[in-house]
């Protein structure tokens, strides 16, 4: 019963859509065969295809540079560490051209970050 | 298995762009395909850094293209929006460089309508876009200044709500996606408070969100089928916050704000 009723509500969105713009016909089943093909590269994200080019690098945190050089806390968490090497922050006005690295850097997958050392910081053993 | 597959035909053919992905997703989602090769991604976003650094933004707002335009509801064009900050960032082995962070909204890969907040960089934003396309909001430098005081503050994870929906309208509360968060923390800035009440009600005041212009049986049918299309939030017809129109905010009254576009 609820899939007849399902079937005669597709029947008439597909009357009703065609009505109205028949271009977006077009354009649904396009997003349908897109959402199939999705699914089935599944494992071939556009994440996982940038770091399998190997022309970016990890980066393990990132501090906003605020005005006058100071490092403000991120997203509401404190870096005290991240502060005491502020001293290379840039002091100039906000609207001054400022540097950026030529290098790309990316997230840093969980299996990679798994891979690495772990820290002992805090540990009680 | 062929009731799923109908349930999955029907909120595509309701609502094509979300069914198939692009929205708030993370490029570290299944759902995130490339359509580019990895070097013409890293080449563009390394460009639109660039452009931002020139124009001396400590922060922006960056708006990519996760679904081609024609696929989109009229007066949408820009998918997902997030802040770019100018920040040191820490290298895997320790070294410090200087370039920008994203800090995003993004739907959960396995729960589209919930959200979380989360930090990436430009290549990630850009990874999985369906056009080589950026748009860039530069405030003035006093909004600057405060916007990095409310990113740097507990206020920033207050203002988010989980509960996701692609077209969110950006003056209720209960629902929310990457375009009205960044709007309620531009306001957060603006107004110098984190009371959502007082935001809300300088939006409504002042912002004027985009009209959502789907066939209202569509909407109904996406609502049904979708789990990030949701008319909770919508007591009318339903409207949204677009990046087009946070543009047209700033610039009404954020005198000393730019925007720009950066194509390949």
């Amino acid at each position: 019963m609820n899939a007849k009723f399902i079937i005669s509500a597709g029947v008439a969105a597909l009357a009703l859509s065609s009505n109205i713009n028949a271009g977006e016909e077009t354009h649904a089943s396009r997003a349908i065969s897109e959402s199939g093909q999705a699914s089935t590269h599944a494992s071939a994200s556009a994440a996982h295809s940038i770091v399998a080019s190997g022309q970016v690098v990890s980066a393990a945190a990132a501090v906003p540079l605020s005005i006058g050089g100071a490092v403000l806390g991120s997203a509401g968490t404190a870096s005290t560490a991240a502060a005491r090497d502020s001293m290379r922050a840039p002091t100039a006005p906000i609207g001054t051209p400022l540097h950026v690295t030529d290098e790309t850097v990316t997230v840093i997958p969980p299996n990679e970050a798994l891979k690495k050392q772990r820290s002992l910081k805090g540990e009680t053993i | 298995m062929r009731f799923k597959l109908l349930l999955i035909i029907l909120s595509s053919l309701a609502f094509p762009a979300v069914a198939a992905g692009g929205f708030s997703s993370s490029s570290s989602q299944a759902t995130e395909q490339a359509h580019f090769k990895p070097e013409e991604i890293i080449f563009f976003a390394k460009k639109v850094e660039k452009a931002m650094a020139e124009k001396g933004a400590r922060v922006a707002i960056l708006a990519r293209m996760g679904r081609p335009p024609a696929e989109l509801p009229e007066g949408m064009h820009f998918t997902h929006v997030g802040f770019a900050i100018y920040s040191e960032i820490t290298k895997s082995d320790g070294q410090k460089i200087p370039g920008y962070a994203i800090y995003n909204l993004y739907q959960k890969d396995d729960k589209p309508d919930v959200s979380n907040l989360v930090q990436d960089y430009p290549v990630d934003f850009f990874a999985g876009v369906a056009k080589l396309e950026a748009g860039i909001l530069i405030p003035s430098p006093e909004l600057q200044a405060r916007l990095l005081e409310v990113i740097s503050s507990p206020t920033y994870q207050e203002l988010h709500d989980p509960n996701y929906s692609v077209i969110a309208n950006p003056f209720t509360l209960g629902r929310q996606n990457c375009t009205e968060f960044t709007l309620d923390v531009i306001n957060a800035a603006i107004y110098q408070t984190k009371d959502i009440n007082i935001i809300k009600a300088n939006e409504k005041a002042y912002f004027e969100a985009q009209p959502v212009n789907v066939n209202p049986f569509k909407l109904i049918l996406g609502s049904m089928f979708s789990a990030e299309v949701s008319t909770s939030d919508q007591p009318g017809p339903p409207v949204t916050a677009t990046f087009e129109k946070l543009v047209s905010y700033l610039h009404k009254y954020d005198v000393g704000s730019q925007s720009l576009t950066i194509l390949p």
